[in-house]
C-alpha cells in the first residue's frame, strides 16, 4: 500500500494578532505547525500503513527554512518519506497551481493507491482542494470524512453533511479527505522525534513539476470587525448580578 | 457573463441568488432533487437537473462533465458548505477554474471581479482580485434578494449511468431544535461543567422560543450534543445570540459572528468573546443563567 499524504504549514488562528494602527496581520507573530486535519489525514494514512505495511508519503509546497520542521514533525509520526516542493512565496499561490503541482507530482512519482488529506487547512480553509484534485486525478473521491475504516482491503468512509450521516464503501485507488473530528493524532515519542532528526526529505524545485506558478492577487487582508456595543456588566455582587440580569431580560424582550 | 449556481437545499435560493446579483446574464442552477428543481425553476433561465438521489460526489462529477460539454460557465456559484465546497472544488478541478470560498461581498470590476472572504479562522477579512472562470462559494447569511423577476425555468434533465460508490444515508432525525432557523439561539461552553447543566441551556432557549447548540468541545469530546457551531460546524445567523460560558475562540466565533445583537455570560472579564458581545454579563453562569430564567418566569 502506497499513500501520499499532502500537508500545509498552518498558522495558529487562536494567536493571530493584527497591528492596531493598519488593521493588518502580524503574521510573523503567530506560530505555524501542521495543520490539524492534515494531522488526521496522516495519523489515518499511518493506522493503514500499521495495519497492511507500505509507505506513508507526505508532500508540502515551501522553502526548508519554514517547512523542514513539519516534514520531520510528519516523519517523527511515522511518515516513510517526504517532498519537499520548493517554493518562495508559497502561502500565495492559488489554488489552481496547488493542484496541478500535485497532479505532477503524483504522476511523477505514484501511482498511489491512496491519498488522504486535510478536508481543509487550519488558516485558509476552503476545503476545496481535495475534490479539485480528485476530479483532476479522475480518482474516486469522499471528502470531509469524520470516520475512516479500512478493512479487507475496502475503506469505509463516514461523513456527516448538513442533512445526515453518509456512509460510502469503495476500493483503491481513491482520494480521501478526513477532518480533524476523524481521529486524535499520535504524538511521536523522543525516540521517534530522533529518529525522524536523521530522516531527509526530497527536495523538488517547483519548475521542475509545473510550466507556470500563478498566485493569488491579494489586494489586503485586515482584521474583521463587525461592530459591537460591547455593553458589559459585572455581576460579582447579588445586586450588580439583579441589575445585570434585568439589563439583560430587557434586551431579550425588546429583540425577540 | 453565464453563471451556473450549485443549490443544495431551497434555504440556499434566495443566498445564492442574492450573490447573483453581482452578475448580468444568464442564471443556470444545478440541482440534485426534482421537487426542489420544480418549485424554483422559475427563479433560473434553465435548471440541470440530475438523477443523483443522494449526495455522491463520484456521480456529481459525471454530471458537472456533462454539463460542460454544453454549456461553459463564467463563474460558478455554491454555498460554503460541506457539499457546496466539494461541487465547486470539483468543478474546479474539471475546468481550471480559480476558486474561492467563504466570500461576504462580490464587486464586479470590468473584467476582473474583487471579492471578500474571510481568512484566518474568520478572524480577517481579505480583499482578491479574480478573473473568470471562477468558482465562488458564498459564506450563509450574507447575500439576500430583495427581489426577482420570473424567468424562463426551462428544466434540462441530465442521466447518467456510471456506477457512483456505494451510498448510504441516514438522514438527520427531525427535530423541534434547529439553531440554523431560529430567532434567538442559545449556546453553551466549557463554562457548563457538566451534562445535567445543559437542561437549563434548553430551558433558556424554550423559554425565548428559540434553540440551543454547543459548542466543538461539548458535542465533539464529551457527545453532548449532535452538532455544534463554529467553522467545522454549523453556521447560525439569529437575532440573538446568547453565548453562555464560551470563550470566543476564532474557529467557534465564525460560525456565530453573523449572528444580529450576540449576548455573552463568562466569569473571565479578559475571555475573548467580549470583543465581540453587544451585551455582556461577568458572572458565574450558575447564577446568571437561573437569573434569568426567574426573570423571564415572572419572578
Amino acid at each position: 500500500m502506497k499513500i501520499l499524504v499532502p500537508i500545509k504549514l498552518c498558522y495558529d488562528v487562536g494567536q493571530m494578532k493584527f497591528d492596531s494602527n493598519t488593521g493588518e496581520p502580524i503574521l510573523d507573530a503567530v506560530p505555524r505547525s501542521m495543520g490539524e486535519a492534515d494531522r488526521c489525514a496522516l495519523e489515518e494514512a499511518l493506522k493503514i500503513k500499521d495495519s497492511v505495511g507500505g509507505e506513508v508519503v507526505v508532500v508540502t509546497i515551501g522553502e526548508a527554512r519554514t517547512h523542514g520542521k513539519m516534514l520531520r514533525d510528519a516523519f517523527a509520526m511515522g511518515a516513510t518519506g517526504g517532498y519537499l516542493v520548493s517554493t518562495g512565496d508559497y502561502d500565495k499561490i492559488d489554488l489552481k497551481t496547488v493542484s496541478m503541482i500535485f497532479k505532477a507530482l503524483v504522476e511523477t512519482t505514484g501511482p498511489y493507491d491512496l491519498i488522504i488529506m486535510g478536508a481543509g487547512s487550519t488558516d485558509t480553509h476552503s476545503s476545496l482542494l481535495p475534490p479539485m484534485l480528485g476530479a483532476k486525478l479522475d480518482m474516486k473521491t469522499v471528502v470531509g470524512i469524520d470516520k475512516l475504516e479500512y478493512a479487507d482491503g475496502g475503506i469505509t468512509a463516514i461523513c456527516t453533511y448538513g442533512d445526515g450521516s453518509y456512509t460510502y464503501r469503495l476500493k483503491p485507488p481513491a482520494l480521501l479527505s478526513v477532518t480533524s473530528e476523524a481521529n486524535l493524532p499520535r504524538i511521536p515519542t523522543i525516540k521517534d522525534i530522533l529518529r525522524a532528526k536523521k530522516m531527509k526529505f526530497e527536495e523538488l524545485p517547483v519548475e521542475e513539476l509545473v510550466e507556470k506558478v500563478d498566485r493569488v492577487d491579494i489586494l489586503g487582508v485586515e482584521k474583521y470587525i463587525v461592530p459591537r456595543k460591547k455593553l458589559v456588566w459585572e455581576a460579582d455582587t447579588d445586586d450588580k448580578l439583579t441589575e445585570a440580569v434585568e439589563n439583560i431580560i430587557k434586551v431579550l424582550k425588546e429583540g425577540v | 457573463m453565464k453563471i451556473l449556481a450549485y443549490i443544495p437545499d431551497e434555504d440556499w435560493v434566495e443566498q445564492v441568488l442574492g450573490a447573483a446579483k453581482a452578475f448580468e446574464g444568464e442564471i443556470t442552477a444545478l440541482i440534485l432533487n426534482k421537487e426542489l428543481a420544480e418549485a424554483a425553476a422559475k427563479k433560473f433561465d434553465k435548471v440541470y437537473l440530475a438523477n443523483v438521489e443522494t449526495f455522491e460526489l463520484n456521480m456529481i462529477r459525471e454530471v458537472i462533465r456533462t454539463v460542460l460539454d454544453g454549456y461553459r460557465p463564467d463563474v460558478f456559484l455554491a454555498p460554503s458548505t460541506n457539499k457546496g465546497r466539494a461541487v465547486a472544488g470539483t468543478f474546479m478541478g474539471l475546468t481550471d477554474a480559480a476558486g474561492i470560498s467563504d466570500v461576504i461581498n462580490i464587486e464586479l470590476n470590468g473584467e476582473s471581479m474583487v471579492l471578500e472572504r474571510l481568512v484566518y479562522g474568520g478572524t480577517a477579512k481579505a480583499r482578491l482580485r479574480m478573473h473568470p472562470p471562477l468558482s465562488i462559494c458564498i459564506s450563509p447569511g450574507y447575500f439576500k434578494l430583495e427581489s426577482f423577476e420570473d424567468r424562463a425555468g426551462e428544466i434540462v434533465e441530465i442521466r447518467i449511468s456510471i456506477d457512483g460508490v456505494e451510498t448510504e444515508f441516514k438522514p438527520k432525525e427531525v427535530s423541534e431544535n434547529d439553531p440554523t432557523k431560529a430567532d434567538v439561539v442559545v449556546a453553551a461552553g466549557r463554562g457548563i461543567k457538566d451534562e445535567k447543566d445543559m437542561e437549563m441551556i434548553k430551558e433558556l432557549a424554550k423559554a425565548l422560543g428559540g434553540a440551543w447548540s454547543v459548542t466543538r468541545p461539548l458535542a465533539a469530546d464529551y457527545g453532548w450534543a449532535d452538532s455544534w457551531i463554529g467553522i467545522s460546524g454549523i453556521v447560525v445567523s439569529p437575532k440573538i445570540y446568547i453565548a453562555v460560558g464560551i470563550s470566543g475562540q476564532p474557529h467557534h466565533m465564525m460560525g456565530a459572528r453573523n449572528s444580529k445583537i450576540i449576548i455573552s455570560i463568562n466569569k473571565d472579564p479578559n475571555a475573548p468573546i467580549f470583543e465581540e458581545t453587544d451585551y455582556g454579563v461577568v458572572g458565574d453562569l450558575y447564577k446568571v443563567i437561573p437569573k434569568i430564567l426567574e426573570k423571564l418566569r415572572g419572578g
